[in-house]
C-alpha cells in the first residue's frame, strides 16, 4: 500500500499538473492558449478541412478496387479437402477473436459516419451512430488484453516470413505455392500488430475526446486544448491505417482463402491448407498427425 | 433593407472588474445548464501586481470562422451581420468545432448516451437560431433572441462599468478610439484581446 503511495507521489511529482487538477484547465488556460492557438488549432483546422475526408474516401475506394480486382482475376484460394481436419484455434482463443472482431465491426463504420456525417445528415442517426463507436470502444478495450497475450508469441517475426514475401503470401497465384508461413503468415502478423497497438492508441485518444474537459494536465502538451486537437489529429490518421487493415483483413478471412472463415468458427482448418498457406507450421506438427 | 456591418464584442481591460455578472447574466438569463459556460471571465497575469487585468470572453464571431469550416455535419451558418450560429437538431456533438475554436468557446454538456457529449451549446450572440423566431424550441434550444426583439445581448446589457460592449464593427470600434483619447494613449494604438485572431482580414 504505501509502495503505491511512494508510486504515486513520484507520478505527481514528475508531472506536477496531475497534482493540481481543478475541473475546467481549458478555461484556466484560455489566456496563454489563444495566442497559441496558431500552433495546433490551426493545424486540426487545415487537415481537417482539405485532408482528412480525402484521406478516408480515398483508402476506402483504393482498398475496395483492389480486392475486387484480385476476386475477379485471382480469385478465392479452394483447397482439395483431405478430410483431414486439424484443430488450430481452441475455444478461448475463438471467443476473444471474435469479441475484439464485432469490436472494430462497430467501430470501422461507425467511425466512417462520423466521418462523413454531412453525407448522412447529422442528426439523431448519427448520435445513435456516436453511442454505437463507444460501445465499440469499450468492446476493445475488454478484448485487447487477451488477444495481445495470447498471441503475442507467435506474432513476432520468423525464418519462414521472408519466403512468404518473395511469393507474396501465395495470394497472387492460382496455383499452390508452399509459402514457408508459420502458424500466422506474416500479413497476419502486421494485422495483429496494428490492431493490438494502433488500437489502443486509438482507444486512448478517443477516451481523452470522450472525457473532453479532462481533470488533469495531459504530460508533454503543455496546454489541455491542444491535447484534444492532437488526440482528434491522431484519432483520425491512424484510423486510415486501421481502416485499410481491417479491409485487408476482412476480405482475407471471408473470400480470399475458402474456409478461412469457417476454420475460425469451428477451430478447424483442413491438412490441405495448412500445407500451403503455413507450411514452416505444417512441418512442425506434421509428425504428430501421423502418429 | 439596413445593411448590416459586422458584429462585434469588445471587452475594455481597464473597466472589467472581474465580478463574472456577465457570465451568470447569461447562464441564468438563458437558462443554461452548469455545465455550460458561454461566457467566461479570466484573469490575465494573476498575482503580478499592476500586471493584472481581467476579460470576459465567449464566441468572438469569427470572420471565416473555423468552427464552421470544420463541423462534419456543416450544421453552422453565419448571418448577414457576421453572428455565427448553428442547427442543435443536426449537431452531433463531436467535439470538432471546439478543437478549431481559438477562444474555447464551444460548450458539450455530458448527456450523450454512456456519458458521451451532448450536443454543442454556444454563445448566439443573443439571437436564438434556426428554430422559427420567439418560438418555444428557440428558447428551450438557443436561448433568447434579444437581437430579434431590438435588445442588448444579456451580458453587454448587464454589465455595470461598461466594459463589456456589443455591436456593428464600426461602432465598437469608435468607442474604444473614445475611450482611449479620453486615457491620453492617443490613438487606437492596439488590437483589442483576440480580434486579430477573430478578425484576420478586417
Ligand atoms: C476506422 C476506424 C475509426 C474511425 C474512422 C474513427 C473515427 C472517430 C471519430 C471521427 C471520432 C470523434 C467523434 C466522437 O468523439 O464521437 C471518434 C471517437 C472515438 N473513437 Fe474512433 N474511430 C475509429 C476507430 C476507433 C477504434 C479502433 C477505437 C478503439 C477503441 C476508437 C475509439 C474511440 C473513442 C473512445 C471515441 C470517443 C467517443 C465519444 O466521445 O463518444 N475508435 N472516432
Ligand atoms: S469564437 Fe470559436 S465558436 Fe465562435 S465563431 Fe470563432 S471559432 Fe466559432
Ligand atoms: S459538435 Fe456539432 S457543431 Fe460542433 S463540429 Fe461537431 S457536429 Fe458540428
Ligand atoms: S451574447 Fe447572449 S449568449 Fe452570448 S454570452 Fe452574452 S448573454 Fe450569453
Amino acid at each position: 500500500m504505501s509502495k503505491l503511495a511512494s508510486m504515486l507521489s513520484t507520478i505527481m511529482i514528475l508531472f506536477p499538473g496531475v497534482a493540481m487538477a481543478t475541473p475546467d484547465i481549458i478555461r484556466q488556460q484560455l489566456p496563454q492558449s489563444v495566442p497559441h492557438y496558431w500552433k495546433w488549432g490551426s493545424l486540426f483546422v487545415n487537415l481537417q478541412v482539405n485532408y482528412f475526408k480525402v484521406f478516408f474516401l480515398v483508402a476506402l475506394l483504393a482498398i475496395i478496387i483492389i480486392e475486387f480486382l484480385h476476386f475477379v482475376i485471382i480469385g478465392p484460394k479452394k483447397f482439395r479437402e483431405s478430410g483431414k481436419k486439424i484443430r488450430v484455434y481452441n475455444l478461448f482463443v475463438r471467443i476473444v477473436h471474435w469479441t475484439a472482431a464485432l469490436s472494430f465491426t462497430l467501430l470501422v463504420p461507425t467511425g466512417l459516419i462520423i466521418v462523413f456525417s454531412k453525407f448522412f445528415g447529422g442528426d439523431g442517426f448519427v448520435r445513435a451512430m456516436r453511442s454505437l463507436h463507444f460501445i465499440g470502444a469499450i468492446l476493445f478495450a475488454i478484448s485487447v488484453v487477451p488477444l495481445f497475450f495470447m498471441w503475442v508469441l507467435h506474432m513476432l517475426p520468423e525464418e519462414g516470413d521472408i519466403r512468404w514475401f518473395m511469393v507474396g503470401g501465395g495470394y497472387l497465384t492460382k496455383k499452390e505455392v508452399e509459402t514457408g508461413a508459420g502458424r500466422f503468415n506474416p500479413g497476419q502478423k502486421i494485422w495483429f500488430w496494428i490492431a493490438t497497438v494502433f488500437g489502443t492508441l486509438l482507444f486512448l485518444t478517443g477516451f481523452l475526446m470522450y472525457l473532453r474537459k479532462p481533470n488533469f494536465v495531459i504530460p508533454f502538451v503543455k496546454y489541455q486544448i491542444d491535447a484534444l486537437r492532437l488526440a482528434a489529429i491522431t484519432h483520425n490518421l491512424i484510423a486510415v491505417i486501421v481502416l485499410i487493415m481491417f479491409l485487408v483483413h476482412l476480405y482475407m478471412s471471408l473470400f480470399a482463402v475458402k474456409g478461412s472463415l469457417k476454420s475460425m468458427i469451428t477451430g478447424y482448418k483442413d491438412e490441405e491448407e495448412l500445407k500451403y498457406m503455413h507450411s514452416s507450421f505444417y512441418e512442425k506438427i506434421k509428425h504428430k498427425l501421423n502418429e | 433593407m439596413y445593411k448590416y456591418s459586422r458584429m462585434k464584442f469588445y471587452c475594455d481591460e481597464n473597466r472589467c472588474i472581474n465580478c463574472h455578472g456577465c457570465e451568470v447574466a447569461c447562464q441564468v438569463g438563458n437558462d443554461l445548464p452548469v455545465d455550460i459556460a458561454r461566457r467566461k471571465v479570466i484573469t490575465f497575469n494573476e498575482g503580478i501586481e499592476g500586471k493584472e487585468y481581467s476579460l470576459s470572453i465567449s464566441c468572438m464571431h469569427c470572420t471565416d470562422a473555423p468552427c464552421a469550416q470544420v463541423c462534419p455535419v456543416q450544421c453552422f451558418y453565419i448571418r448577414e451581420d457576421g453572428i455565427v450560429l448553428h442547427d442543435k437538431d443536426k449537431c452531433i456533438g463531436c467535439g470538432y468545432c471546439l478543437y478549431a475554436c481559438p477562444f474555447g468557446a464551444p460548450q458539450f454538456p455530458k448527456d450523450g448516451a454512456f456519458g458521451t457529449r451532448g450536443v454543442m451549446d454556444k454563445c448566439t450572440m443573443c439571437a436564438g437560431g434556426p428554430a422559427p423566431t420567439f418560438s418555444e424550441k428557440e428558447k428551450r434550444l438557443y436561448g433568447q433572441n434579444r437581437i430579434a426583439e431590438g435588445k442588448v445581448p444579456l451580458c453587454a446589457a448587464m454589465c455595470s462599468t461598461n466594459a463589456l460592449i456589443v455591436g456593428d464593427a464600426e461602432h465598437v470600434s469608435q468607442i474604444i478610439r473614445e475611450r482611449r483619447m479620453a486615457h491620453g494613449h492617443g490613438v487606437l494604438d492596439e488590437t483589442p484581446y483576440g480580434w486579430d485572431i477573430a478578425y484576420p482580414n478586417e
